[in-house]
């Protein structure tokens, strides 16, 4: 079988913001959703994709990267895009992913409501930029 | 040829929206609505009306953790993402076909899927 006769519409792309924990915090998406960009200012981009979720006319990830490099960021995210074409049963592509979890208890070891952070205890999720980006690219926001 | 996506609840497929069936070409996207709520969306698949396919399925809350619990791995909405990517596409060693994603009538998850407790499927979302 050959991988040009698959049809889906990937490679799919992974985006979350530090805190995930409602819609579009974080999304999973088609990259055949692309629509297209927008250089919103020197040190931030807006890729735009058909709507998620919907209940909006599209989903838009900003990413916060070092000014005046808008053109090497779009550059990249083709390069991601190309990276990985319908290898099959490839899994996702983690673009940005700035989730950072640290460990908050939800009881303590006597039964009380936990309130501490311990990463040393219960482990840090750690921020993650696809490599292509070539640490260009700090942040990212979902909307 | 593409891999076709099934997902039942836990009382039988044997009544609207117990189950479905969805085309990878279909897919929308993944995103998480609680710490223990992802959803999946595909293009409407009821040829009327036709607003997105929602399936929600619940799932552990792995944000947060018990006293001497495991390490974090954040939302597991990205775990469910992998494995829906995964799933989309066929495997080298199979030809395309339906995936059981969750199927709890069955008590049958696919690889990454283990922590899902429910499903519920929204027709025209």
């Amino acid at each position: 079988m050959g991988i040009s006769r698959i049809r889906s519409k990937g490679p799919y792309l992974y985006f979350a913001e530090a805190l995930v924990e409602t819609t579009t915090e974080s999304v999973m998406l088609a990259a055949s959703s692309f629509l297209g960009v927008n250089p919103t200012a020197n040190n931030k981009t807006e890729f735009f994709f058909k709507d998620v979720v919907g209940t909006e006319t599209k989903t838009v990830i900003e990413l916060t990267h070092t000014a005046g490099k808008n053109k090497e960021v779009i550059d990249a995210f083709v390069a991601i895009v190309n990276s990985n074409p319908q290898t099959a049963h490839a899994g996702m592509l983690v673009v940005a992913d700035i989730e950072d979890t640290t460990g908050t208890e939800e009881t303590t070891a006597t039964g009380g409501a936990g309130t501490s952070q311990s990463p040393a205890v219960f482990g840090t999720k750690v921020p993650l930029f696809h490599k292509a980006f070539n640490g260009l690219v700090s942040s990212v926001a979902i909307a | 040829m593409e891999n076709y996506l099934y997902f039942s609840d836990a009382d039988g497929a044997d009544a609207t929206g117990d189950a479905g069936l969805y085309a990878a070409s279909r897919f929308i996207g993944v995103s998480p609505h609680s710490a223990t709520v992802t959803r999946i969306f595909f293009e409407g698949a009821m040829g009327t009306a036709d607003a997105n396919e929602m399936i929600e399925l619940t799932h552990a809350d792995t944000t947060t953790t018990a006293d001497d619990g495991p390490s974090l791995v954040g939302h597991h909405s990205r775990i469910i993402a992998n494995a829906v990517a995964k799933a989309l596409l066929p495997s080298n060693k199979q030809s395309a076909g339906m995936v059981t994603m969750v199927d709890l009538t069955n008590g049958v998850k696919f690889e990454g899927l283990e922590l899902v407790t429910g499903v519920a499927i929204t027709i025209d979302s």
